[in-house]
């Protein structure tokens, strides 16, 4: 694995330009992992990252390689075992449990493969779910928002529908609208379109590059699909980031 | 949207787990309702109707069904005392009111009482309205008001006439050549009032004497032998133990005597007394009742709510258990909802908010449950026990009990809640 300098804007992990402030920085994260082997343990290692705001990055690899550890990690589900994280200029690295609950809330907007919509609610329940646990908006403020934001993903006429009502591309763009609904400075999607034929794919993919857009959040997407960073700002190869290591070295 | 919606949209998506759940509450709930409404009403009835009346005196037996004959009719008469009794304790200085009380005839399994109109002294229905819901007070002898239940029952009506029949408990022997008129009908009491028919005292005597072929009336009817059974003794039969005659003479018996005392103390003496001298049985309501209390009712509602809270406890378990089950199949959800920054206090908020609104369902089903069955009841009980039941009554240990279960429902749901929180939301997400 090279040794990646931020500041150095001929490194891929880093933003090329210096000057922008930073939307996510990562320097030096590692996170062990257990083993089926007691001895070993599987070794997470990122020396450095840096998104730029508004910028849209895509990192790819192939399934196994971390990439969802990535999103986790900058999400704040996984706590890192050493290291800095910084979001939104924020130490999430730092921060207590619940700390890291309304920063996600606040901050960010997820998005994930296999959508990850409650099944018990409706489309807009899912959106208003979002809006409550997210920025904490007033009812009326949600629904305002929310039925917008299904105007957008084409799916307002779907809001009383259960996810299972939907197809899985109107799924996704339920997912795409929900992640968005607080209007996240940090948009983090974690294969949203390894699910999804060629042509929902391409839709839900341009629907999130816009929806980002016009919102001015940045973007960080993983992906195992080398072939769509033609649509992204910078593209990111997830490589050398796992790697199986004992005990005893890991300590030292 | 809300805590409490979402929680309700949780609770009404587990359709089938949510309905046992809630069902097994109710079901403990108004096992629960039920024994309280029964036994208050129980011993309100019994209280209620030993309060006016020191003594009760009746023929020889068990003192415990003197008293229920006598004031509740709910068992049969231990027999006939001798009319004697009654005259001389008319007199005795301790004894400010006596009034005689005649039975074995029924109308359709209601007993017919003989008495006399001062019976209903001082009573009144419970809304404070007069006792006489319509007409007047019997008169004279085949004339009777009837209590509530039985003019519901019978859809009686005034100026009717009325078949009695021999016997306690309803059966075929009629009494057709002496028909009673209804002039009265009582308003809806809760008491033994309800279920029975008063006529003039009298009124049985004249049918006895008739029925009985080998008993007499005596010459110059009614009125004469009325006169007559002031001034001398009557001849007993092999069945009636007459103190001082040979010969069965119903003009010369009465069933039971009601008395009231000056001072309630003189209650001892003339048991003593009585019991000694008479050929008849002196009992105090009040300690007839109060042991039956103690010896039975008590204990039995006593093993009743101890059952009842255990079905309560059990139901309340299977609050705890359903959520606990469907906190791990929720996992994904739960997981979910971090990721959109529910913190671990939002997920104990919301797993607890389930917990109290299925326990509320179920306290609120229980209530109606345990009042609705306990209505469906009453006329069932009416007819068997005697015990009028007033099902829509909202007693006060309900609120207690009906708040404690849904606290129970809420304290059960805490250790479902405090695991939800703690279950890892990277890895879940990753679940299907």
């Amino acid at each position: 694995m090279s040794s990646l300098d931020a500041t150095n804007p001929a490194s891929p992990l880093a933003a090329p330009d210096s000057g922008r402030r930073l939307a996510i920085e990562c320097r030096r994260v590692l996170k062990l992992f257990p083993t089926a082997d007691p001895n070993n343990l599987l070794r997470w290692y990122l020396p450095e990252l840096t998104v730029a705001r508004g910028e849209t990055v895509m990192v790819s690899g192939p399934s196994g390689c971390g990439k969802t550890t990535l999103v986790n990690l900058l999400a704040g589900l996984l706590k890192e075992d050493s290291g800095e994280i910084l979001v939104e200029g924020v130490r999430v690295d730092q921060l207590t449990t619940a700390q890291a609950d309304r920063f996600r809330g606040d901050h960010l907007g997820l998005v994930f493969q296999s959508f990850q919509l409650l099944r018990p609610l409706t489309v807009l329940e899912n959106l208003l779910v979002g809006a409550r646990y997210g920025r904490r908006l007033h009812r009326a403020e949600a629904h305002q928002r929310a039925e917008a934001l299904l105007e957008q993903v084409g799916l307002a006429g779907r809001r009383h529908h259960r996810a299972a009502q939907l197809s899985i591309g109107e799924q996704q763009r339920v997912a795409v609208a929900r992640a968005l609904i607080n209007e996240p400075a940090v948009v983090l999607a974690d294969e949203p379109t390894a699910s999804l034929d060629a042509r929902n794919a391409q839709a839900v993919l341009q629907l999130l590059l816009g929806l980002v857009a016009r919102q001015g959040a940045t973007l960080l997407m993983v992906t195992h699909n080398a072939g769509l960073a033609p649509h992204f700002q910078r593209s990111l190869p997830a490589v050398d980031w796992i790697s199986a290591i004992s005990k005893e070295a890991a300590h030292v | 949207m809300s805590d409490l919606k979402l929680a309700s949209l949780y609770v009404r998506a587990r359709t089938l787990i949510t309905t046992l759940t809630v069902i097994s509450v109710a079901l403990g709930l108004g096992l629960a309702i039920i024994v309280l409404l029964m036994s208050h009403q129980t011993q309100a009835l019994l209280t209620s109707e030993v309060g006016a009346w020191d003594l009760v005196i009746g023929a020889k037996g068990s003192p415990l069904q003197v008293v229920l004959n006598s004031l509740y009719y709910m068992d049969a008469p231990t027999g006939n005392i001798s009319v004697d009794v009654w005259r001389r304790l008319e007199r005795h200085p301790a004894v400010a009111r006596i009034l005689p009380l005649n039975m074995g005839d029924n109308f359709f399994g209601s007993p017919i009482i003989g008495t006399v109109p001062e019976f209903f002294a001082g009573r009144e229905a419970p809304s404070g309205k007069s006792l006489l819901a319509a007409g007047t007070m019997f008169t004279q002898p085949f004339e009777a008001v009837v209590g509530a239940e039985v003019a519901r029952r019978q859809r009686l009506k005034l100026g009717q006439e009325i078949i009695g029949a021999h016997g306690w408990g309803q059966t075929d022997d009629l009494h057709p050549q002496f028909p009673y008129t209804v002039v009265g009908v009582l308003a809806r009491t809760g008491t033994s009032l309800d279920r029975a028919v008063y006529t003039d005292y009298r009124s049985v005597w004249i049918i006895h004497a008739d029925h009985d072929p080998h008993q007499h009336q005596p010459k110059g009817g009614l009125e004469a032998h009325h006169a007559h059974e002031h001034g001398h003794e009557h001849a007993a039969g092999p069945h009636h133990e007459h103190e001082e005659e040979a010969s069965h003479d119903p003009y010369a018996e009465v069933t039971a005597l009601l008395v009231a005392l000056r001072q309630p103390a003189a209650r001892f003496g003339l048991v003593d007394s009585l019991n000694r001298q008479e050929k008849a049985l002196a009992v105090s309501p009040v300690e007839e009742i109060s042991k039956l209390d103690t010896t039975f009712i008590a204990p039995l509602r006593g093993v009743l709510l101890i059952v009842a809270y255990l079905v309560v406890l059990v139901s309340v378990m299977s609050i705890l258990i359903s959520l606990y089950l469907t906190i791990h199949q929720r996992r994904r959800d739960l997981a979910i909802l971090r990721s959109l920054g529910a913190t671990r206090g939002d997920i104990f908020r919301l797993i607890t908010l389930e917990a109290a609104l299925i326990s509320g369902l179920g306290v609120v089903l229980g209530w109606l449950f345990g009042h609705g069955l306990t209505a469906a009841l009453a006329p069932v009980i009416l007819e068997r026990y005697g015990l009028s039941v007033q099902a829509l009554q909202l007693l006060p240990g309900e609120l207690t009990v009906g708040f404690s279960v849904w606290v129970l429902g809420i304290l059960a749901g805490l250790w479902p809640a405090h695991n939800a929180c703690r279950l890892r939301v990277a890895e879940s997400l990753q679940e299907e």
